[in-house]
């Protein structure tokens, strides 16, 4: 008779995990400095020019490189700006020539607040029309649940957001049509971006649910007298767990994305619109900071769903445990 | 064509006829365009759907219709030459890190892993911010990170078939790496990516939409879908057929793609889960078509079960398909029933189906009493009662509770639990009785962390909870070594002498049978072919099938490496499948008779023990004792 | 907040069933606020910076000279001004009792303060003034008299404009020097400026007419449409102004037809231009011309802006001082085939050939546009489809608009849109970039023109001025060296109301003193 073996539980688990993450968000820091040496353009020249208000001379320019210490070979620059960018330093914008680690500070709020309500709103959504999906019969209802969840995947974001406004701002004046004030300016921006995601969310719980109730496990839980609920509630969700929750935490990460178009639709001062605009003009610290940010909460939220789900399920902390 | 649209394969064809619109737009839109989409006339500005624009005209006068067929080429050409750029660079990539390993292996595994674990909206939007829009940097933006993907999956792929003998082989061969990874493995890898490629379609044509919406994407003039539709949206109130239109395209197409995809990647739809939320629905529904049934003589008094002409069938592609017919037999208290066969032979269909067990598009008929209640048909099943044990414990049990959980569940669902503690000492108590040592301790552990006896065992304490008067054990032995093998069923041997409780024992060996049976039921192509005591049964078989079974058996008492015998043909076929005897092909002594005219379980002996479904009884007709 | 809000707005509805839904505000009585859109968030309102939004630093500082409609002086915070020494020097008298709203007193020493901030400071070299003035003192605490270096008649029209000249009070900076707060004479006072947008408060101790309102809310919204969407909604009660926030053609045509919202269209200020770059296949006049009769502008005005822009005839518009005659309309597609058919260029498919080489011209765009500027990509496919008819092929290259005035500097490209600055800036603010050699990406200089915008810009009477600047457009149109595309008007839209707005002199002017809210 063997014990659980320890390997797979606690700190290790926990540890092994952490340095992962680590070095995939170190990898991903590389590949967003990257960017500066990919740009057309001289960062220098554009942020002289920024400075002066028109086209700078070479001598601007020059005091701008040496300023910014662009004539450093490029490893000892990512490491300055890597040690930069951990004290939230990110240098200055080329557009408004002002730091930019405290725009984006100023900005990260009104993005995260923006997540967590298209967070919570999809998640619920799509778990409740996931679970309808997966033991409502097959017919109409379910069909136009499954048609319905496909459809709002498959609508451009923005377009979506323009029918939106049509419809409830415009003609009905039920919600205003852009703006970041009350309670009643956010009901448009978090439905545009909690009904993809509870879209793509409800097609998973419904397949893998479906998947789930069909193991023999189920059966056994049936022959032991369990009712519907229960086997959903204790045998099928859990187990379905996994890709739920991966697909959960892709779907709250691909929120931080969509925010960039959401934000530039409904004008909000968030963190998606400040890196339109830096795409936009080029602004490659802006650029660089904004990518470091909205990325790295991509993949931390990525990462955190696959250690709750080590969590929840022993057998999946072996692939950490390698 | 109600029928067409039934088949899954024309089913698939429909749903791309969008992607195929798009393709044939695409390619086509020179000749099928009516106009020039880049050039029009300033005085026909804004003007509405005629027969001259199908789809009117926007600001300068163009014919929006043929700016949407040439929006389709732009698409369609920046999704083709991304998904070349991304499909041949990760297959390739993945096939050959995926067959080469080691530490380049692992680095494109992390990298790929951190490309994966990117939003490609943002890695797009950062490419083309650092080097400005265009269609090139498009494509790259867009390449970038969709080749990850590919990779994956061909790396996984490959890695897969590495050490397979076949590539054994070609080593040994002297094949080289390059010809091994080209022609021998990346056309495998590709399979699997294609169907990747068909949801990534949608993908990348919302995002070239998305990022021409951002004002980073295709430039101007080019009606690009996406460009169109910001073109359209001041007019969403007034121009309608500049503002839905190409909404309308990339919409159909990302739809379809998505649908596609999901539809591949799962092959055919998994079963419904609808008769097991809503089992009486479907029940009352079987029950119209349920064929009249001769009644038998009334069973017993001491039966627990009595089953009576059970048949299930299975929806098929042409109307319900039986899997078993005709099924009857009876277990008494305190008595052991063993179904017997092979495997496919529906032995566990039969044994399962009285208690609704099966798969839930199963359609039961029939009857089976269990005590006074009738379990089929509409009325809900009193599951308790009854306790199963299935084949595999490692699969009936969820491995995300532990064994105790289970257990507390199944006490609570008999009643018989009370608080956390009262409960969980019935569930040690059911450990302790199913013979498993330091109950304690085993009731915190998780399936996956028990052995296979173990998972038997706890299976059987789960069961115990209801305090069953049958338990119906599905192959309970079957994946267990001999000696834990030999364990349990004393256990069950045990279980049954000390609770005097009923058994049906389903086994593909009569060895296992023999141990613990009273009496047998043979099962052959979903039918019993031969019942009857235990003893009859192995002394005097009467069915050739049965015999063949004996005869598979290893006995004590043979010589070392005499091979025993097995049956010639292949088993798994249905109650229906033949006029005749199901066993006549496999048969050594079928007559033509036997082709043609079904045989009927006829009582052998006066009390009517032993039944034998033959026309030719070898047992009793002492000719060709056939080649023992 | 005084106001119902929507959503309150339809639970009201809900609760008195059959009331009235409409989100209205309060009957007849005046809200002393009033909200207007912003296309941008507004910098730092540093005057002496580029950052901060041209009408909020207009609204919260002055200068000493204003700039009236139709290019009249009046007096700001100056009362008066003498030129004098054959023009190398001005003295203003400064307006007595005006402090900046800390209190300091608006006095020589303060304005002093301000032009030491920029003039002499090559930050500012695009701006003349700067260069020019060669000394400022301070005679008494109410004089103030700059000596310039050279004779430079435009001087007191550049003391109008709205950076670097307004005033800031010097005590409004940090010990290094450093802006901190904004602080002006002006009718209003910055309460606060954020990414979603800025409120601004009357300055109650205004010393000129003390506007109505009580409070402005700038409310940033970046797309226009979405601002379109907005006063429509009654969400907003202003928009308009290429630097406050842009109504495009089509947006101004729909809020034109809606009830409740008031259209309001000014005499254009500037000209959209299209430019050569003649170091390519531009350089040959022949293709300019045909370039130049091509385009149908007066069709482009209508479809394109929905009529609200007419066919352009000058480099600036009549309303400009000193922008010439006008020039014939040159639409006309035949005599541009035949234009290129006589120097050479042959059809060959949809293109035109000479030497081998397809006549092709790359057409520069941002891929943006920048701030009060019309989407430029409308334009650019409007170009592309009228150049195509006759034979020349045209592609777009969209760099951002980061880049676009480096990438216009540079020789790859043939064809690009240029406009004007507007008032007050014209015509003196743009004839030196447009048409001297030395400018960086000009719109078309020669030898010629330099010398005219010399004799222009340098003029000591009106008359020789008004004919230099006329030899200029002759110069300019002789060598078929731009084409004149549109003027485009002025667009500003209010709610019904909002009572006594009109559309400002300039589009870098808030005129709502005079504006009250229903």
């Amino acid at each position: 008779m063997k014990a659980p073996d320890r390997l797979a539980t606690g700190g290790g688990y926990v540890a092994r995990w952490a340095l992962d993450t680590a070095g995939v968000l170190l990898t991903m820091s590389v590949g967003t400095f990257a960017l500066v040496l990919f740009a057309r353009g001289d960062p220098a020249s554009v942020l002289a020019a920024t400075r002066a208000g028109r086209p700078a001379t070479p001598e601007q320019i020059e005091a701008v490189r040496v300023e910014l210490g662009l004539d450093a070979p490029a490893p000892v620059r990512y490491a300055r700006w890597l040690a930069g960018a951990c004290t939230g330093d990110f240098g200055l914008s080329l557009r408004t020539n002002l730091p930019v680690g405290s725009e984006v500070a100023d900005r990260l709020g009104v993005t995260l607040g923006l997540v967590a309500g298209s967070a919570v709103t999809g998640v619920v959504v799509g778990l409740a029309v996931g679970v309808a999906g997966a033991v409502l019969p097959r017919g109409v209802l379910r069909g136009a649940l499954r048609a319905g969840a496909l459809l709002v995947t498959s609508v451009p974001v923005f377009w979506l957001s323009y029918l939106m406004v049509l419809v409830f701002a415009l003609r009905l004046g039920l919600v205003p049509t852009s703006g970041m004030a009350g309670p009643e300016t956010w009901i448009m921006p978090i439905a545009v971006l909690a009904l993809p995601t509870a879209g793509v969310l409800s097609r998973v719980v419904a397949v893998t649910l479906r998947e789930a109730l069909d193991k023999p496990y189920v059966r056994a839980a049936q022959a032991r007298g369990s009712g519907m609920p229960s086997i959903v509630l204790r045998d099928g969700l859990p187990n379905a767990a996994g890709p739920i929750l991966s697909v959960a935490a892709f779907g709250i990460g691909g929120l931080l994305v969509s925010t960039v178009v959401v934000e530039e639709v409904f004008g909000w001062p968030g963190l998606g619109s400040y890196l339109v605009h830096a795409a936009g003009s080029r602004d490659v610290p802006a650029l660089q900071a904004a990518t470091l940010v909205l990325g790295g909460g991509f993949i931390l939220t990525n990462r955190c769903a696959d250690l709750v789900q080590g969590l929840i399920d022993p057998r999946s902390r072996r692939r950490w445990a390698r | 064509m109600n029928g067409l649209l039934h088949r899954p394969g024309a089913r698939t064809a429909l749903i791309a006829v969008p992607l195929v619109l798009f393709a044939v737009a695409g390619g086509l839109a020179p000749l099928l365009a009516p106009a020039d989409p880049g050039v029009g006339d300033l005085a026909a500005s804004l003007r509405p759907p005629s027969p001259q624009h199908p789809l009117g005209t926007d600001q300068l006068g163009r014919d929006q219709l043929s700016r949407l067929l040439y929006g389709a080429r732009i698409s369609m050409t920046i999704t083709a030459a991304v998904l070349a750029i991304s499909l041949a660079i990760g297959a390739v990539v993945g096939a050959t890190v995926g067959y080469l390993g080691g530490w380049a292996d692992w680095v494109v595994a992390r990298v790929i892993d951190v490309v994966v674990s990117l939003p490609g909206m943002l890695v797009a939007l950062a490419v083309i911010g650092a080097r400005g829009p265009g269609v090139e940097s498009l494509v790259l933006a867009l390449s970038l990170w969709s080749w990850a993907p590919y990779a994956r999956i061909a790396r996984a792929r490959v890695a897969g078939m590495r050490g397979s003998p076949h590539m054994d082989a070609l080593r040994l061969l002297g094949a080289g790496r390059v010809r091994i990874i080209g022609r021998h493995l990346l056309p495998p890898a590709l399979a699997p990516c294609l169907v990747y490629a068909s949801t990534d379609v949608g993908t990348i044509v919302l995002g070239v939409a998305t990022l021409s919406f951002l004002g980073l994407g295709v430039a101007p003039p080019h009606a690009e879908w996406g460009q169109m539709l910001i073109e359209g949206q001041p007019f969403l109130g007034s121009a309608w057929w500049l503002a839905y239109p190409p909404g309308i395209a990339v919409t159909a197409v990302v739809f379809a793609s998505n649908l596609l995809g999901e539809r591949l990647a799962s092959g055919e739809e998994a079963p419904s889960l609808l008769r097991l939320a809503f089992p009486g629905r479907i029940r009352r529904a079987a029950r119209s078509a349920r064929p009249a049934v001769v009644a038998e003589p009334a069973a017993v008094q001491d039966s627990v079960l009595v089953v009576r002409d059970l048949s299930v069938a299975y929806p098929g592609d042409g109307g319900l398909r039986r899997v078993a017919a005709g099924i009857s037999y009876e277990v008494r208290r305190g008595q052991v029933l063993a179904l017997v066969g092979e495997t496919g032979s529906g032995k566990t269909t039969a044994a399962l189906a009285p208690f609704g067990l099966l798969d839930p598009r199963a359609v039961v008929t029939g009857s089976a009493m269990l005590g006074a209640r009738e379990l089929v048909g509409p009325v809900p099943r009193e599951r308790r009662r009854v306790g199963v044990v299935f084949q595999d414990g490692a699969a009936a049990l969820n491995p995300l509770r532990t064994i105790g959980a289970h257990i507390d569940e199944a006490v609570r669902n008999a009643g018989r639990g009370g608080r956390r503690g009262a409960t969980r000492r019935v569930t040690e108590e059911l450990l302790g009785t199913a013979g498993l040592p330091d109950p304690a301790m085993v009731a915190h552990w998780f399936p996956h962390q028990l052995s296979g006896g173990m998972r038997q065992r706890a299976q059987i304490a789960m069961a115990l909870a209801g305090e069953p008067e049958l338990l119906v054990a599905d192959e309970p032995t079957s994946a267990l070594d001999v000696t834990v093998q030999a364990q349990l069923l004393d256990l069950l041997a045990g279980l049954r002498d000390e609770l005097d409780m009923a058994m049906v024992v389903v086994s593909h060996d009569l060895a296992v049978v023999a141990r613990l049976a009273d009496s047998v039921a043979v099962v052959y192509a979903g039918r019993i072919v031969e019942s009857g005591p235990l003893e009859t049964l192995i002394k005097a078989p009467d069915h050739p099938y049965t015999r063949g079974l004996l005869d598979a058996v290893p006995r004590p008492g043979t010589a070392p490496g005499t091979r025993f015998r097995t049956m010639p043909g292949r088993s798994g076929i249905g109650p229906d499948d033949t006029a005749g005897c199901g066993f006549a092909p496999r048969c050594a002594f079928a007559t033509p008779a036997c082709t043609t005219e079904r045989p009927v379980l006829e009582p052998l002996d006066p009390s009517a023990a032993h039944r034998s479904a033959c026309l030719r009884h070898p047992s009793t007709s002492t000719t060709t004792d056939g080649t023992c | 907040m005084a106001r119902v809000r929507p959503l309150a707005a339809l639970v009201t509805s809900l609760v008195l069933v059959g009331a009235c839904g409409a989100p209205a505000g309060h009957g007849a009585s005046t809200s002393p606020v009033l909200r207007i859109g912003l296309g941008e968030e507004s910098g730092a309102l540093d005057p002496h910076a580029f950052t901060g939004n041209f009408l909020m630093v207009d609204a919260i500082y002055e200068p000493l000279v204003t700039y009236a409609a139709g290019g009249r002086l009046e007096p700001g915070l100056a009362t008066s001004w003498r030129v004098a020494k054959g023009g190398r020097q001005v003295t203003f008298d400064l307006r007595d009792n005006v402090r900046f709203t800390d209190g300091t007193p608006l006095d020589s020493s303060a304005v002093k303060w301000n032009f030491d901030r920029w003039v002499g400071n090559k930050k500012f070299s695009f701006f003349r003034a700067s260069q020019v003035i060669s000394a400022v003192d301070t005679p008494d605490a109410d004089t103030v008299r700059l000596t310039l270096s050279e004779p430079y008649e435009p001087l007191l029209q550049e003391m109008s404009i709205v950076r670097p000249v307004r005033l800031l009070s010097p005590k409004s900076v940090n010990a290094a020097g450093g802006f901190q707060t904004p602080v002006g004479t002006g009718p209003w006072k910055l309460v606060s400026n954020s990414a979603k947008g800025a409120t601004l408060v009357r300055n109650d101790g205004y010393w000129g007419t003390k506007p109505r309102l009580q409070r402005l809310e700038f409310k940033v919204i970046p797309s226009s449409q979405a601002r379109a969407d907005a006063l429509a909604n009654r969400e907003i009660d202003l928009i308009g102004g290429s630097y406050l926030s842009a109504i495009t053609p089509v947006e101004a045509r729909a809020l034109s037809k809606r009830a409740g919202v008031k259209l309001l269209t000014g005499a254009p200020d500037v000209s959209i231009m299209l430019g050569f770059q003649p170091k390519g296949p531009a350089g040959d006049k022949a293709v300019r011309e045909a370039v130049r009769q091509a385009v149908d502008t007066a069709s482009l005005s209508k479809a394109l802006f929905m009529g609200y822009a007419e066919p352009a005839r000058r480099v600036f518009p009549p309303e400009v001082p000193d922008s010439g005659t006008d020039l014939p309309l040159y639409y006309d597609q035949a005599a541009a085939r035949r234009t290129l058919d006589a120097a050479g260029y042959t059809l060959s498919g949809d293109t035109r050939v000479k030497d081998g080489k397809p006549l092709s011209l790359k057409l520069l765009i941002p891929s943006t546009p920048a701030q009060g500027q019309l989407d430029p990509r409308s334009m650019a496919a409007a170009i592309v489809a009228a150049l195509k008819q006759v034979g020349v092929k045209v592609e777009i290259a969209q760099v951002d608009a980061a880049s676009y005035y480096d990438e216009r500097a540079e020789d790859n490209w043939d064809i690009t849109f240029f406009e004007g600055l507007g008032a007050p800036y014209d015509p003196s603010g743009s004839v030196v970039s447009m048409f001297t050699t030395d400018a960086r990406g000009p719109l078309w200089a020669t030898p010629a023109t330099k010398a005219a915008v010399d004799q222009a810009v340098f003029a000591r009477d009106t008359a020789s001025r008004a004919a230099a600047y006329q030899r200029l457009y002759t110069v300019v149109a002789g060598d078929a060296g731009f084409v004149p595309l549109v003027y485009r008007k002025r667009l500003w839209a209010v709610r019904d109301a909002v009572k006594g707005f009109a559309v400002p002199p300039t589009d870098l002017d808030l005129g709502v003193t005079g504006v009250t809210v229903k």
